[in-house]
C-alpha cells in the first residue's frame, strides 16, 4: 500500500485535507498544537489503496517541541511514497524553507498551496505553473475549508511519478564542500538522503547525532569536518543555512509572486487588534468567560439542559420503563440491584453519563470549538503570558489549561506542546490539582449558582491555590521557564458545520473513554456495597469528613470522585437535592472535590506521559493539598461569619 | 549607517528592518529563524505589551521580552 504523509507548519489546514482524503475526522482548529498524535487513515483512489498519515505541525526539520520531534521521526521512519507539504499561501516565503528541505531529503514532494483565498485578499497572486517548473514538483492550489482544489490532490497522488529534474539548492562553496566530504564518510541508513544527513549533522541535529554516534565508524572524522565548518562562522549553522535558503526563496518568490499592495483594515483586523490589546482584550476575555463558560455551559448546559432531560425524559419515561422491565422479568434480587439499585449501572452509570454529564460536556466542547476555530486562543495565550510566567510556565500553557476546563485527560495529552519537561510536569500537576473539567465545573456551577457569594469564594479560593501552589512548585522544580513565542493566526469566522463536527468528535472520544469507566465504577461500587466493604471505607473516612465539618455521607461522593471527578460532583448534586448539606458545607465540599485527585482516565494518561514515579508523587501531594485546602476553608468560614 | 537598536526599544506602530540577531546559538535563535525573523526582513511593530506582536510579511507573531530583545533592527 502506498503511503502518503501530510506535513507542514501548524495551522495551515493539514487536518482538513487529511479528513477529505480519508473521510475520517480529526479535530481541526485555528490554533497551533491540536494534532498531537499521528492520525492514520485509509482510502482507495480509483481502486488503489493508500495509507494517509497526518502529522503534528512542524516549523522546521530540526525539532523544538515534542510534536515536531514526532513528525520528524515519522518522516524518517515511514519511508513515505509521497509527502504532501501543505503551506499557507500568504506565508509562502517562510514556508518554502521546509519544502526545499524536504526536496533535499530526497522525498517525492507535492506542494499544496492552501488558503489561496486569504492570499488573494492580501493582494498576493501566484504563477503556480512557474513555481512547479522551478521546484520540479507538482504544485496544487487549494482552499481546503471550502473543498476547492482537493480533487486535484487525489489526482496528483494517483499519477505521481518521480523523475522530474528537481530544484537543487546550492549553499556557499565551503558549505557545499563540507556536505560533500561528510556525505562521503557516512555509511548508515537514516531514512534520509545522504546530502540531508550531512546537512543535519552540520546543523548539530541531536536526533541524528545520537544515531550516527552509534552507527558511524568514521564519526570522529565527521565531527571534525563539522567543527571545521562551524569555526568559519560566528552563528549556528542552522541559522546560516536558513539565511542562505531565504535568499534563494526570495529569488524564487520574486519570479512567481505578484504582490499588489492592498491595505485592508477590515473588521477582522480591528477585532484582531481589540482582542490582543490588554485594555480591550481583558474585558473581552471576561465577557467570553461570563457568556461562554458561566452562562452557556454553567447555566444553560448544566442547569437548564440537565434539569430538562432529568425531569422531562428520565423521571417520567425512561426510569419507570426500566423499573417495569427489570422488576417484571428479572427474578433475582442481586441482578435487580446491579441494574436498578443505589449503585446500579443503570441508575448510577447510565443516568450520570447521559443525563448529567452529556449535556455539560457537549456544551463545553461546542464553546471550545468556536474559540479554537475563530483563532481566539493564541490571543488569549499572549494576554495571559505574563501571569503564567509567574508560575514558571508561559503563555503557551494557556491552551492545555483552557482545554482542561473541558476534559483534563485531553489536556494532559496536550501538555506535549510545551517545550521542556519541567513545564510539562508543572502543567500536568496544576491541571490535576486545580482545573475542574467541564462536567465537574458544570455541576459545581449549578450547585453554587444559588449563592453568588459562594461561587465567588469558590472561584477565588481555587485561583488562590492555583497561584500559590503554582508559584511554589514553579520555584521548587529546577530549571527556567522557556520564552514565549507564538504565531497569531488571523481571526476567522468559524463555520458552524466544522464547529459542530469537531464538538461531536471530541464528545464521541470522551464517551468512548468514559462510558466503560462509568459502568465499571458502578459495578465496583455495587460489589463494595453488597460485601460491606463500601460501608467500611465510608465509615473509616468519617473522621476526615468531620474534620472538614462535613456530614459523613459526603464520604460517598468523595469515593466516587476518585473514579471520576464529575461523578463525585454529581454525587454532591444528589445530596443537595435531598437537602442534606448546608451552604457552608456545600462550599467546603465543592472546594475539596475540585482539588481532589483527577479521574481514573486522567491518572492513566498522567502515568503514560509523566511516568509512574512522578505521578505517584503528584497524586499524594494532590490528596494532601485537597484536604488541607478544605480544612483551611472550614476553619476560615466560621470566623468570617458570612451569609452565603 | 543608521543607528541600530534592539526591537524592544522601538515604539508601537513603527516599521523597522532586521539587521542582525544578538544570539549566535541556541533555542531562541532557532525559534526566531523558524518564525521567519531573519536579517533583511521588514517588521511592523503592532503591540509591545504584554507581549511583542510583530507583523512579518503576512504573519503576526507574539514574542516575550526575553526573546524579542535579541532582534537588532534599524528604522
Amino acid at each position: 500500500m502506498a503511503k502518503v504523509v501530510l506535513v507542514g507548519s501548524p495551522n495551515v489546514g493539514k487536518s482538513v485535507i487529511f479528513n477529505y482524503l480519508t473521510g475520517k475526522y480529526v479535530a481541526v482548529s485555528n490554533y497551533p498544537g491540536t494534532t498531537v498524535d499521528i492520525s492514520r487513515g485509509y482510502s482507495k483512489i480509483n481502486g488503489k489503496a493508500y495509507e494517509f498519515i497526518d502529522t503534528p505541525g512542524m516549523y522546521s526539520l530540526i525539532p523544538i517541541t515534542e510534536e515536531e520531534r514526532v513528525s520528524r521521526m515519522l518522516l524518517c521512519q515511514e519511508k513515505p511514497d509521497i509527502v504532501l507539504h501543505v503551506i499557507d499561501a500568504k506565508n509562502i516565503r517562510r514556508m518554502l524553507h521546509l519544502t526545499l528541505q524536504l526536496i533535499d531529503m530526497g522525498f517525492p514532494v507535492v506542494l499544496v498551496v492552501n488558503l489561496i483565498d486569504e492570499a488573494k485578499k492580501n493582494g498576493i497572486f501566484f504563477k503556480l505553473e512557474c513555481l512547479s517548473d522551478i521546484l520540479g514538483i507538482p504544485v496544487i492550489a487549494t482552499i481546503a475549508t471550502k473543498g476547492l482544489g482537493l480533487g486535484k490532490i487525489k489526482e496528483e497522488v494517483q499519477q505521481y511519478s518521480p523523475g522530474k529534474i528537481r530544484f537543487s539548492l546550492l549553499y556557499s562553496p565551503n558549505i557545499e564542500q563540507a556536505i560533500h566530504s561528510i556525505s562521503a564518510k557516512i555509511k548508515g541508513e537514516y531514512g534520509l538522503s545522504r546530502r540531508m544527513t550531512a546537512l543535519l549533522l552540520i546543523q548539530g541535529d541531536k536526533i541524528l547525532y545520537a544515531l550516527a554516534n552509534h552507527k558511524e565508524r568514521a564519526f570522529p572524522e565527521v565531527l571534525a569536518e563539522v567543527n571545521k565548518l562551524n569555526s568559519y562562522y560566528q552563528y549556528d549553522m542552522e541559522y546560516i543555512l536558513a539565511v542562505e535558503r531565504q535568499r534563494a526563496i526570495d529569488r524564487i518568490c520574486d519570479s512567481v509572486l505578484e504582490e499588489r499592495k492592498i491595505y485592508s483594515r477590515g473588521v477582522g483586523e480591528t477585532l484582531s487588534r481589540l482582542t490582543r490589546e490588554p485594555v480591550t482584550g481583558i474585558p473581552i476575555l471576561c465577557l467570553v468567560i461570563f457568556f461562554g463558560i458561566y452562562q452557556f455551559v454553567g447555566k444553560f448546559g448544566a442547569g437548564f439542559l440537565v434539569e430538562y432531560l432529568d425531569l422531562n425524559l428520565f423521571v417520567p419515561y425512561i426510569n419507570p420503563l426500566m423499573e417495569y422491565y427489570v422488576y417484571q422479568y428479572i427474578p433475582w434480587d442481586w441482578l435487580q440491584s446491579l441494574i436498578m439499585g443505589k449503585y446500579g449501572f443503570f441508575t448510577l452509570g447510565f443516568r450520570y453519563a447521559f443525563i448529567i454529564i452529556l449535556p455539560i460536556v457537549s456544551t463545553f466542547f461546542f464553546m471550545f470549538a468556536i474559540l479554537e476555530d475563530s483563532g481566539y486562543l493564541p490571543r488569549l495565550a499572549m494576554l495571559m503570558d505574563f501571569i503564567f510566567k509567574k508560575i514558571g510556565l508561559n503563555g503557551r500553557a494557556v491552551i492545555p489549561f483552557a482545554l482542561g476546563l473541558g476534559c483534563g485527560t485531553m489536556a494532559v495529552m496536550v501538555t506535549r506542546t510545551l517545550e521542556t519537561r519541567r513545564e510539562r510536569t508543572l502543567a500536568t500537576f496544576l491541571l490535576s490539582l486545580t482545573i475542574p473539567c467541564s462536567a465537574q465545573l458544570g455541576v459545581i456551577l449549578a450547585l453554587l449558582s444559588d449563592s453568588f457569594l459562594s461561587l465567588t469564594i469558590w472561584g477565588c479560593y481555587i485561583l488562590l491555590i492555583f497561584g500559590i501552589v503554582g508559584r511554589l512548585s514553579g520555584s521548587l522544580l529546577p530549571g527556567n521557564s522557556s520564552s514565549f513565542y507564538m504565531e497569531i493566526p488571523p481571526l476567522r469566522l468559524p463555520m458552524l458545520s466544522n464547529v459542530l463536527h469537531k464538538a461531536f468528535i471530541r464528545m464521541w472520544w470522551y464517551f468512548i473513554e468514559i462510558l466503560p469507566i462509568f459502568i465499571i465504577t458502578s459495578i465496583v461500587l455495587w460489589i463494595g456495597d453488597r460485601t460491606g466493604v463500601l460501608t467500611y471505607i465510608i465509615y473509616s473516612m468519617q473522621p476526615v469528613m468531620s474534620s472538614l465539618s462535613l456530614p459523613i455521607e459526603t464520604a460517598q461522593p468523595f469515593l466516587l470522585g476518585f473514579f471520576r471527578r464529575d461523578y463525585g460532583a454529581a454525587g454532591l448534586y444528589e445530596m443537595v437535592t435531598s437537602h442534606s448539606l448546608s451552604k457552608e458545607q456545600l462550599l467546603i465540599a465543592s472546594v475539596t472535590l475540585t482539588l481532589f485527585v483527577p479521574c481514573i482516565a486522567q491518572v492513566a494518561v498522567m502515568i503514560k506521559e509523566r511516568g509512574v514515579f512522578i505521578s505517584i508523587i503528584m497524586l499524594c501531594s494532590i490528596i494532601f493539598l485537597a484536604f488541607m485546602g478544605g480544612l483551611l476553608l472550614s476553619k476560615i468560614l466560621p470566623i468570617l461569619n458570612l451569609y452565603l | 549607517m543608521a543607528h541600530l537598536i534592539p526591537i524592544v526599544r522601538c515604539k508601537k506602530n513603527t516599521m523597522v528592518h532586521v539587521v542582525r540577531l544578538l544570539l549566535t546559538s541556541g533555542d531562541h535563535l532557532r525559534k526566531l529563524t523558524a518564525l521567519g525573523v531573519l536579517p533583511g526582513v521588514k517588521i511592523e511593530i503592532l503591540q509591545t505589551y504584554p507581549a511583542y506582536v510583530l507583523k512579518i510579511g503576512y504573519t503576526q507573531i507574539a514574542l516575550d521580552y526575553e526573546i524579542a530583545k535579541n532582534i537588532i533592527v534599524a528604522p
